[in-house]
């Protein structure tokens, strides 16, 4: 089993970073690696949604769950445990995929979202998400998020963004994986 | 801190218009687009500086027992704190967690 590359989007000064083309049956699983995500705005988090085939906008039912893990650059906080901050029960917002991202120049989030079996009919679609970020207050952040879109629906599009202002920079590579 | 009315109005003039990368192709966002894209950057900017302010200065949150799990001493220290009150009788570790817990409170 291998990684297939599909195609690259790359946010300039953008509200959001849609994908509407290329997410279908052809594989059982895709992967978006979001790598150095740069909001315009300190403080903010990066989410995601999706879309059901057919259906119109980014407000598919979620469930999710939430875990984070800290450590910072003074070396004098750490912490991993839930946050209930973060998570949805059948919520239809943007999915929080990591939180309270800087904006210094140096700032920024990198991860990966695991979407399963999008094209299925039978089964509500699974996703896992591990990311990394330079939280504002100069932590290391992690990010573990799971749950399914509670539809049965194919979903067939995805928008990342920030909940708050634009993605100044940083780009997403879709790949499928079979 | 500002209301939502300002928020609005601020983000609105730092963005006059608003753009969307659709499948590598940047699309500027319709009205109702905009619309709504600057009332949820509001409505967030808004919500955050509530709970910035909160964490800062304490209140009633629904986020309170993360504000808690944040404020406590470290498990060491909390372990320091309850042998020297053993020892001592004093209520160190006590008054440590009822000082988060009334600064952070629940609603």
């Amino acid at each position: 089993m291998g990684l297939t590359y599909i195609s690259t989007a790359t946010a300039s000064g953008s509200a959001s970073l849609d994908i509407t083309s290329g997410i279908d049956s052809t594989y059982n699983e895709y992967q978006f690696h979001f790598v150095n995500m740069h909001p315009a705005t300190d403080n903010v988090d990066f989410t995601f949604q999706v879309n059901a085939s057919g259906g119109s906008g980014f407000n598919e039912t979620i469930t999710s769950t939430a875990i984070d893990i800290y450590h910072n650059e003074a070396d004098g906080a750490t912490s991993l445990g839930y946050n209930g901050a973060l998570d949805q029960g059948q919520g239809t917002g943007y999915q929080k995929l990591v939180y309270d991202v800087g904006a210094d120049s140096d700032q920024s989030c990198s991860g990966v979202v695991t979407l399963y079996a999008p094209a299925s009919t039978t089964y509500v679609k699974h996703f896992v998400t591990n990311t990394n970020s330079s939280y504002s207050g100069n932590y290391t952040m992690q990010n573990l998020m799971a749950g399914y879109i509670n539809t049965t629906t194919a979903i067939d599009e995805i928008s990342f963004k920030f909940d708050s202002g634009n993605i100044d920079s940083g780009s997403i590579h879709m790949y499928g994986v079979g | 801190m500002a209301t939502l009315a300002q928020w609005k109005k601020q983000i609105k003039a730092q963005n006059s218009s608003l753009t969307k990368m659709v499948d590598g192709v940047s699309i500027e966002l319709t009205s109702a687009e905009y619309k709504k894209t600057i009332d949820e950057w509001a409505q967030s900017s808004f919500d955050q500086e509530i709970a910035a302010n909160i964490k800062e200065n304490g209140g009633k949150s629904p986020n309170y027992a993360q504000y808690r799990v944040e404020a406590y001493p470290s498990i060491g220290d909390q372990l320091d704190m309850q042998y020297h009150d053993s020892v001592n009788g004093t209520t160190t570790w006590a008054d440590a967690i009822a000082t988060v817990k009334a600064k952070y409170a629940k609603p």
